[in-house]
């Protein structure tokens, strides 16, 4: 190995652009804690980074009062490797919430898994592998996932319905394009297997490194509404793309398909999405605006009209320090079908 | 039973750890940098290491600049092997701050510690396209870190125009770019040399 090289260097004083990187607007796949090297959990702590997550929302609820939640999480990521190399990486996101005013489907106390899976390296180069667990499902702007405990979120929920769910999925990467189709349960955070959902998704695009990145996505099958326990036949086809360039973020995604419930008919719809963000050099301050259109139509009626739904949302995300951060955001319903405003507040606590 | 969860739960939150912080860098897998640097890739380990005032004390010993406690924290070497276990370069992912925003590289570089290769893995900057362009690329590939030093002038805080000739709005990154490079060449010897040498024989 090469020795070192220039005589030592006296410490000087951070000039002003190295001012402290910590602060970010946050994100589940960075800033994690590691273990002390040796020992004799090494086989465990080894390629180990965790996270301990505590977050409290409010947000206005229908009556013009408010309603509270909380979240407390750990999040563990361990890369798993033999002596010669990695295997596999296992992902473990486990969450409690508490909910001033839990639905009728959930305890006040809820006890989520967000992520938890073994990605394992089929092919040692990357270019196969099979993840199996609760993963994200793949389609669209769902991934790579960036939006999991964050009040930003994209268009997964409203379009799919769930946005990770249980199942496996082969994925991989080469220089040239990401790939992943999955099968999954359909019955989103919890394992359900009443009605017998399934879903088959997958997406395919051009490396998320490059400044644009284009994505084609597909699904079909029965997805089950945990809200109501009933299943909806639902097919969709997706195009997502993205760009950044300086401080501007811009993201969009057009999703074509049909649902089809037992007792309604079959409707065809399609969903517009549009995510515009600004962030500071330092990536401490977020500013972001999304607009939604979602449409619908009688499958029977091809000629008939289309019924509309457009939504207008504003947001913020600030890192107030190392450990900290705060968002807001506020959503309008465009379309008048008199749905209240709804706004948010959320303060975030990652210890690692 | 959803008692039990949660106690379970709890008893992982409440577990005491020794543990350390980390500073901005990415958790980005590098795998489509590493095929491309290194198309005779087989298979690879990841080593994570914490970096501590001794470290980050040898790697200044070495350049020309400073650099900030908190660019420094937990990292990941990515150890490259061809199929018959032979070492043939790693991969070591930067973050840098820039004018806009955190710009993420992963330099390529062999088992001598010479430049392979780098690929943006973020970058907002509108320069990148020049950097990841041959007209640059060729000025750092297969430089070690004495040569990639000589394109700084002696204070390490602009481009030696004598020695690297590029456009003049392309410096700011071009700078940037080759401080990361001398960074990443001083951590990967301060920090993994003990791996590396191993992985060797």
């Amino acid at each position: 190995m090469p020795a070192a090289g220039s005589p030592p260097n006296a410490e000087a004083d951070t000039p002003p652009q190295y001012q402290s990187p910590e602060r970010s607007t946050g994100g589940l796949d960075t800033l994690r804690g590691t273990f002390q090297e040796g020992g004799a959990l090494s086989l465990i702590t080894e390629n180990l980074r965790w996270a301990v997550d505590i977050a409290g929302r409010i947000k206005t609820n229908e009556d013009s009062g408010f309603t509270n939640k909380q979240f407390f999480g750990i999040d563990l990521l361990k890369v798993v490797s033999t002596e010669k190399r990695d295997i596999g990486t296992l992902i473990v996101q486990l969450y409690v919430d508490r909910d001033s005013e839990a639905p009728a489907f959930r305890e006040t106390w809820d006890f989520k898994v967000r992520e938890f899976h073994f990605n394992y390296h089929v092919t040692r180069r990357g270019g196969v592998n099979l993840r199996i667990g609760h993963i994200q499902i793949p389609y669209g702007l769902n991934l790579p996932p960036i939006t999991g405990g964050t009040l930003r979120q994209f268009d997964t929920g409203p379009n799919l319905g769930h946005k990770v769910d249980w199942g496996t999925s082969i994925n991989g990467v080469n220089p040239n394009f990401v790939y992943e189709v999955a099968l999954t349960r359909g019955s989103g955070f919890d394992y359900k297997d009443k009605g017998d959902p399934y879903l088959v998704s997958g997406r395919i695009g051009t490396p998320n490194q490059r400044p644009f990145v284009l994505g084609a996505s597909a699904l079909h099958g029965k997805v089950l509404n945990f809200k109501n326990g009933n299943i909806i036949n639902r097919t969709r086809i997706g195009i997502d793309a993205r760009w950044q360039g300086g401080p501007i973020d811009a993201l969009a995604q057009v999703s074509l398909g049909q649902d089809n419930s037992i007792g309604k008919p079959k409707t065809d719809i399609a969903n517009y999405f549009l995510d515009l963000s600004w962030r500071t050099p330092a990536d401490s301050l977020l500013l972001y605006a999304q607009g939604r259109l979602s449409m619908e139509r009688l499958s029977a009626s091809s000629q008939g009209a289309w019924t509309k739904k457009s939504v207008l949302t504003v947001g913020a995300q600030l890192a107030l320090a190392r450990h900290y951060w705060i968002s807001a955001d506020y959503q309008h319903e465009l379309t008048r079908s008199g749905a209240p405003d709804v706004v948010r507040f959320e303060l975030r606590y990652r210890f690692f | 039973m959803k008692t039990i969860r949660l106690l379970l739960f709890l008893s992982l939150v409440l577990s005491p750890a020794t543990a350390f912080g980390q500073a901005y860098c990415s958790l980005r897998d590098p795998i489509g940098a590493m095929q491309d640097s290194f198309p005779q890739l087989d298979h690879y380990r990841s080593i994570v290491r914490v970096v501590d005032e001794t470290h980050r004390a040898n790697i200044l010993a070495r350049l020309p600049f400073t650099i900030h406690e908190n660019e420094l924290g937990t990292h990941t070497l990515y150890t490259v092997f061809a199929d018959d276990d032979e070492l043939i370069g790693v991969i070591h992912v930067r973050t840098e701050r820039s004018r806009w925003g955190l710009t993420e590289i992963a330099w390529a570089l062999n088992s001598d510690l010479e430049i392979v290769g780098m690929h943006f893995q973020r970058s907002r900057d509108r320069h990148r396209g020049y950097i990841e362009s041959e007209a640059f690329q060729k000025n750092i590939r297969g430089k070690n870190f004495d040569e990639l030093r000589g394109l700084l002038t002696n204070d390490g805080d602009a481009i030696n125009e004598a020695v690297l000739v590029i456009p003049r709005d392309g410096h700011e990154l071009a700078l940037s770019v080759i401080r990361s490079a001398l960074k990443t060449i001083s951590a990967t010897n301060a920090i993994w040399d003990d791996s590396l040498s191993s992985a060797s024989r």
